[in-house]
């Protein structure tokens, strides 16, 4: 019943996206309002009955009901129910319902809050959301329906991958797909203005906040990501430029570019053809991150095991979107006002400075993801090369020093026009302490680790620069202005500092984890003990435990050293439906670092014990916190605030007067 | 009846693209342009700014002039001509929309959906395999209060390989091999599990499993073809032939899975034109085709 009722939705939410697109273009190409009308009540009903669609699986994955196939393969009725619900998103037909959900959410936000945006702005921008969201409804149903049954319906189900049965899996991909999917928002905008043929002003103060919302999610989504592959995959890493990581970085490379191309536009209508570009290509590459999980290219925790076919069908579309876009953008732009002119040393000029480098690491990664898919496709799964680490360190990192030593002086641009000397003079305080930081670092990490000492020397520069920023701020106008200034920073200057310095954290950290990360294995029996990274660790027990739907051994170790007295705790975990084994890594997370225990195989009396040091790993993650953060303190900005109570008083006099 | 609850959401969709077409007529112009509002919020911000502190009285005056400059430019391209829909043109679009929606909808649900699974007693039905489904679930309750039982894990795994349930057959053969490590059947019937999870293909996976298997008994029949048939797979067609033949050479006279692997063999023969009758000792020279 539910199943069937979901079904339905979700086939109603298909033909009412088609309903929208036609509605949408038209509507705003004729300027008639019932068609714009009909095209923001095809959005807002499209998201109910996606919403409708999403939560009838939800039902089924809790109930559980194994008359529907999907359920009956990602869920066994020994699951705990918070997986058995968190994989309604965890199995490819699942997400895209996932994913659809959340390009509804932003398509009926746009027909809602668009009201600041001309008309037919907003019209074509629901019109191409449509075309997207048509092509990706019509997608699921057609050839990943997630409601198809089962008769006779089987009693029991296959496991979701064991791997993916963690608290992650419930926060990881919807904020991934948050982002993802929100820069179609920013991609619609840009289609409906290059369709009109103008980027005005309400445009440019619009576009942005699309951008972030997106950026922000994305930017926490991915930090999560990296977390629980740190302390589910079991030995320590939290970065392994894998093509799927690689998939969710690019749009996010880009998408930082077009955050920050959209503030010049913004500010000063300069940038504007970029700005478009940007915005088409942030979310091509999204889809192309969501090509690679699903084409079945890809082995990893990531991909789901799908068939080619389906991955052409992805591939295909994005093909069209991103051609189509390219070409409107080709035969549009050209045309369109071009902005005010800024000076060599400015602002603006920093800005795009920092797109420069953006971009160009965004085609090394490119260039490293789909390299070797190209050379595998081509020579028909001959030829295999394998892009790694090695390749990175010498393309991605020289970019992104030098971006990172930028960074600071942007705030502290003045717009239009600047001279270096000012503006070095104005970071005298930044530059100082950064240059004491170089001294610290080369002695701490070592004069052999140079990309590291100067990693995290700009992450000290970054921080100290944003800092400063607010300083020179409240102490502009001398010592009894102080406390007045402070409350009256505006969110949005928060959020540069908050962002910036956010990077910096997580600059410092991956410097100081990749040149002081120290490792030890050793065989331990009950009562014995281990020296490692100035800590004694005991093994103080070595236990059976049975899990609802697991068995696992878990290895109890005593740490005690300066300062530290504590118990760490790791499993190795087997899952008898898959026969999978997985590994619960114990962590003792602090400000300095973490100590990373992981359990390994039984040798006789004793157990293999993994240990490593990872000094202050937790900023990398902390830093993408505070990125986040910052990104959604800008949304909390008073202007955009502004926009949620904008009734439409005329229409309401209107309609009283007759 | 599912159709008390279809059919009126498809009418909810259906007025919903209908309403804002048939809704009475009102003078409405078109809702002014956004753009003096978009220079009401820059001013406005301008001036915050300016009353902040962040810009001196000389910048925010520059600004506004850039931003009233800005507008003016902005007006001077002209909007396009409206076209509206007349009143026919609007009632065949509403009307036609949401008879698209509607009967698109029940349609499509009619194609795709499965209405006569809706009853709620539906999915509890007995279903026709059920006794080997009831034998796995009551398998999977011995299994969990005696895990260490090798035996209860390898009669798990052929009744989900029964089942055609791979991917858990080869989990639980994965739990007997690690209890009797040395039982080189447990891994040879992981490795087949394994294959088949991999549709035919042997894995890496699988050939770790089979190349455990020889390691404890080199004579196992089953991981010794599944290790042919990787060479055949891989490219080495001639040396799975051979491997073949020497398992068959090699079989004893009632191995029951002789005759499978004897067909296997004429049938690749046959395709590939060689000749294998004098390389078989066995007494069936003409073997069994087919199957």
């Amino acid at each position: 019943m539910i199943a069937e009722i979901g079904h339905l939705a979700l086939i109603l939410a298909f033909l009412l996206a088609l309903v929208q697109a036609a509605m949408g273009l038209s509507g705003g190409a004729r300027r008639d309002s019932r068609l714009m009308a009909g095209a923001r009540a095809s959005a807002l009903f499209q998201l109910l009955f996606v919403a409708m669609a999403f939560v009838a699986l939800a039902i089924c994955y809790l109930i559980p009901d194994f008359s529907v196939a999907l359920v009956q393969q990602h869920s066994h009725s020994t699951q705990p129910w918070p997986y058995r619900l968190a994989a309604t998103w965890g199995s490819h037909e699942g997400s895209l319902l996932l994913w659809v959900l959340i390009l509804a959410i932003y398509g009926a936000a746009a027909a809602l809050f668009g009201r600041r945006l001309r008309p037919t702005l907003v019209s074509r921008m629901l019109g191409v959301q449509a075309l997207i969201a048509a092509a990706f409804l019509g997608f699921a149903l057609f050839t990943s329906n997630p409601f198809l049954r089962l008769h006779p319906a089987p009693l029991d189900g296959a496991e979701l991958n064991p791997l993916l049965q963690d608290p992650g899996l419930v926060l990881h991909p919807p904020l991934l797909y948050l982002g993802y999917v929100g820069f179609s928002a920013a991609f619609s905008l840009a289609a409906a203005a290059l369709i009109e043929g103008r980027a005005d002003m309400a445009f440019a103060r619009w576009l942005r906040p699309w951008i972030i919302a997106a950026w922000s999610a994305l930017t926490l989504g991915i930090a999560l990501g990296s977390w629980w592959a740190y302390y589910e995959l079991g030995w320590g890493g939290w970065w392994f430029w894998d093509p799927v990581e690689n998939a969710s970085l690019m749009p996010w490379l880009a998408g930082t570019a077009l955050l920050h191309s959209a503030i010049v536009l913004e500010k000063r209508g300069a940038l504007i053809s970029w700005t478009l570009l940007l915005s088409i290509l942030t979310f091509s590459l999204s889809l192309l991150g969501t090509f690679l999980v699903r084409s079945g290219v890809l082995t990893s925790v990531h991909a789901f095991a799908v068939d080619p076919a389906r991955g052409t069908a992805i591939l295909g579309f994005t093909v069209l979107a991103t051609g189509a876009a390219l070409a409107l953008y080709g035969w549009r732009a050209p045309s369109m006002q071009t902005g005010a002119v800024f000076s060599p040393v400015s602002r603006e000029a920093g800005l795009a400075l920092n797109n420069l480098f953006l971009m160009a690491a965004t085609a090394t990664v490119f260039l490293g993801t789909f390299y070797p898919v190209f050379v595998e496709v081509l020579s028909q799964g001959q030829d295999r090369i394998s892009v790694g680490p090695p390749y990175y360190a010498i393309t991605f990192v020289p970019l992104v020093l030098p971006l990172l030593a930028i960074v600071a002086y942007g705030p502290m641009l003045n717009w239009k026009r600047d001279s270096l000397k000012a503006v070095t003079g104005r970071l005298k305080w930044p530059l100082l302490i950064a240059a004491l930081a170089l001294v610290v670092a080369i002695f701490t990490l070592g004069p052999s680790h140079v990309l590291q000492i100067l990693g995290a020397t700009l992450g000290v520069w970054l921080i100290a620069g944003s800092a400063w920023v607010l300083v020179r701020r409240w102490t502009a106008a001398g010592r009894d202005e102080i406390g007045w200034r402070i409350r009256k920073t505006p969110p949005a200057v928060w959020a540069l500092c908050l962002a910036h310095a956010g990077l910096g954290m997580t600059a410092l950290g991956i410097a100081s984890v990749t040149a002081l990360e120290t490792e030890t294995v050793a065989t331990l029996t009950p009562g014995q003990s281990v020296d490692f990274a100035g800590r004694r660790m005991t093994l103080t027990g070595a236990e059976i435990v049975e899990g609802p739907n697991y068995r696992a051994e878990r290895v109890i170790l005593h740490a005690t050293g300066p300062g530290v007295n504590r118990e760490i705790i790791s499993e190795r975990r087997f899952y008898p439906v898959t026969g999978t084994w997985t590994t619960e890594a114990g962590i003792d997370l602090t400000p300095l670092g973490a100590y990373y225990v992981s359990v390994g195989e039984r040798r006789g009396d004793g157990v293999v014990i993994r240990a490593w040091n990872h000094p202050m790993v937790g900023w990398i993650w902390w830093g993408g916190l505070v990125m986040a953060f910052g990104g959604a303190l800008s949304l909390a900005d008073r202007r955009l605030r502004l926009a949620a109570p904008a009734p439409r008083a005329p229409a309401k006099t209107a309609e009283a007067a007759p | 009846m599912i159709w008390l609850v279809l059919v009126p959401m498809a009418a909810l969709a259906a007025m919903a693209v209908l309403l804002p077409f048939i809704r009475p007529d009102r003078t409405e112009p078109l809702p002014e342009p956004a753009q003096p509002l978009a220079l009401k919020d820059r001013l406005a911000e301008i001036d915050r700014q300016a009353t902040d502190g962040d810009l001196s009285e000389g910048e925010a005056s520059a600004l506004r002039l850039e931003a009233h400059r800005r507008i003016l430019a902005e007006a001077r391209t002209a909007n396009g001509m409206a076209r509206p829909l007349s009143l026919r043109g609007r009632r065949i679009v509403g009307i036609g929309a949401a008879v698209l929606v509607f009967a698109g909808g029940l349609g499509l649900y009619a194609l795709l959906g499965r209405p006569d699974l809706a009853r709620p007693d539906a999915a509890v039905s007995a279903p026709a395999d059920s006794s080997l489904n009831r034998m796995i679930a009551a398998l999977e309750t011995r299994v969990q209060e005696t895990p260490d039982d090798a035996e209860m894990w390898r009669i798990l795994g052929q009744a989900y390989s029964q089942a055609g349930r791979f991917e858990p057959a080869a989990g639980a053969y994965a739990r007997a091999a690690l209890l009797m490590p040395d039982d080189a059947r447990l891994h040879s019937a992981l490795g087949e599990a394994l294959v088949q999870v991999g549709d035919g293909v042997v894995t890496d996976d699988a050939l770790v499993a089979f190349r455990a298997a020889v390691a404890r008994d080199p004579n196992d029949p089953r991981a010794r073809y599944f290790l042919a048939l990787h060479k055949d797979q891989t490219g080495d067609r001639d040396g799975a032939m051979e491997d073949w033949i020497a398992l068959l050479n090699s079989a004893p006279a009632d191995a029951p899975w002789a005759p499978q692997v004897r067909a296997l063999v004429d049938q690749v023969a046959a395709e590939r034109g060689i000749d294998v009758s004098g390389r078989i000792t066995g007494s069936d020279a003409s073997g069994s085709r087919g199957s």
